[in-house]
């Protein structure tokens, strides 16, 4: 395929993708109906005062949501109920939890006026009433009730609130698939912009595909080792400090490192229509660019939640491997040098 | 075993490593292979690189002795 077909089209993708962006950005995404404040509430032999807090919420525009709490009280012993209810009392959503993340399923909510109620709950009789109001059922209930539960007979709690609705991830799954989509039109265009003469696809010699399978079964191995460890340490209920999900994106780096730097070596990594010199520099600005938004994220905090690593992690791992990349192509270099 | 025959008619061309690689359509680390004696070029490619060097396959990659 010529080269000016391949980027016309692909920028003509682009500019559709940031069209759609720039549209989808417009619509009310994201978080809706944000409150925070702060409630005292005293114990006093078991009986909460005040015993309920209701606040209206008002859903503009009809929508799949979850809806999403964080409070932490003072001291342990007072469980908060949660309830939302419509103008005629029928209940989209209930729950309890003593300090939580509290995050509801999807609900499906209309435009209308809707009532949040917070139950205070300091006794096993005033958690059973809550339950009942809220037509426990041990299948919809996400945590099933078993009653154990310690009370505090007095106290004064000062509890912080965060109660806030988001719409259901549709942002952020079209985010994901936008990132991805213009991702890939990028790194095409970069691909094809890399090549010398109007051919797109990537030329290699006989020696050169001989270098690659090898390249590639080498790294077939190392990621099916590398999961076959991380199956056995999950078994083994061994924390890896991370999801399932990050283990195997970085499973998948090491396996391209292995492929990268094996063909590199045996100089089958760059076709023979490739201007190596332009793809480097790539190699360096996105590694040196991942690298640091790695770091900032590390250093902000994003990086490890609850002791674990999350996604914004990846750029860490992904700058490492660009820059190993680089790496091994400058001793690959001096290696070549010394051998002429 | 090095392909001494290989470098020596290239040589007698006053070809380098990167002009013969141009001209065959392979890498030039692939001809230094060949010549090496690292890699076994295909009957194919072997063809080509005779080609331009205008030899016979005998000439290039037969075994001393003659036989190949």
């Amino acid at each position: 395929m010529k080269k000016r077909i391949v980027i016309g089209s692909l920028l003509v993708i682009i500019v559709l993708i940031s069209v759609m962006v720039v549209t989808l950005g417009k619509s009310d995404l994201g978080t809706v109906c944000s409150q925070s404040f702060s409630m005292e509430v005293a114990v006093t032999d078991y009986v909460a005062d005040p015993d309920t807090f209701e606040t209206e919420i008002v859903i503009e525009k009809e929508g799949d949501y979850v809806f999403r709490a964080e409070w932490a009280p003072s001291e342990e012993g007072l469980t908060t109920g949660c309830m939302i209810t419509g103008e005629n009392g029928e209940i989209y959503f209930a729950s309890t939890a003593e300090a939580c993340n509290l995050s509801s399923k999807s609900i499906e909510l209309k435009e209308g006026k809707y009532t949040l109620t917070l139950a205070f709950i300091a006794s096993k009789e005033r958690m059973e009433a809550f339950l009942e109001s809220a037509d426990y059922s041990e299948d919809t209930w996400d945590v099933p009730y078993t009653g154990e539960h310690e009370y505090a007979k007095e106290g004064n709690f000062s509890i912080d609130y965060k109660l806030w609705f988001e719409k259901e991830d549709t942002a952020l799954v079209v985010g994901l698939i936008v990132g991805v989509l213009v991702g890939l039109a990028i790194v095409a265009i970069i691909l094809t912009l890399t090549k010398k003469g109007k051919e797109v696809k990537c030329k290699f010699d006989e020696r050169q595909e001989l270098v690659r399978g090898r390249g590639f079964k080498y790294a077939f191995f190392t990621i099916l080792i590398g999961n076959a460890v991380v199956f056995l340490l999950e078994t083994a209920q061994i924390s890896l400090y991370m999801s399932a999900g990050i283990a195997a994106m970085i499973i998948a780096l090491l396996g391209i490192c292995v492929y990268a730097n094996y063909c590199i070596w045996n100089d089958g990594y760059f076709a023979l229509n490739e201007r190596v010199g332009s793809l480097i520099v790539i190699f360096i600005v996105m590694g040196l660019f991942n690298l640091g938004l790695g770091i900032l994220a590390f250093v902000d905090g994003r990086a490890v939640q609850n002791g674990e690593l999350t996604f914004q992690s990846m750029n860490l791992f992904c700058g490492i491997m660009a820059l190993e990349i680089c790496g091994v192509l400058f001793l690959k270099k001096i290696k070549d040098r010394e051998g002429e | 075993m090095k392909n001494l025959k290989l470098k020596s008619a290239r040589a007698a061309l006053d070809l380098s490593q990167q002009d013969l690689a141009e001209k065959v359509g392979v890498s030039r680390q692939t001809i230094n292979a060949i010549e090496k004696g690292d890699y076994n070029p295909t009957i194919n490619l072997c063809r080509a690189i005779c080609k331009v060097l205008g030899k016979t396959l005998d000439d290039i990659f037969g075994e001393d002795d003659g036989l190949c």
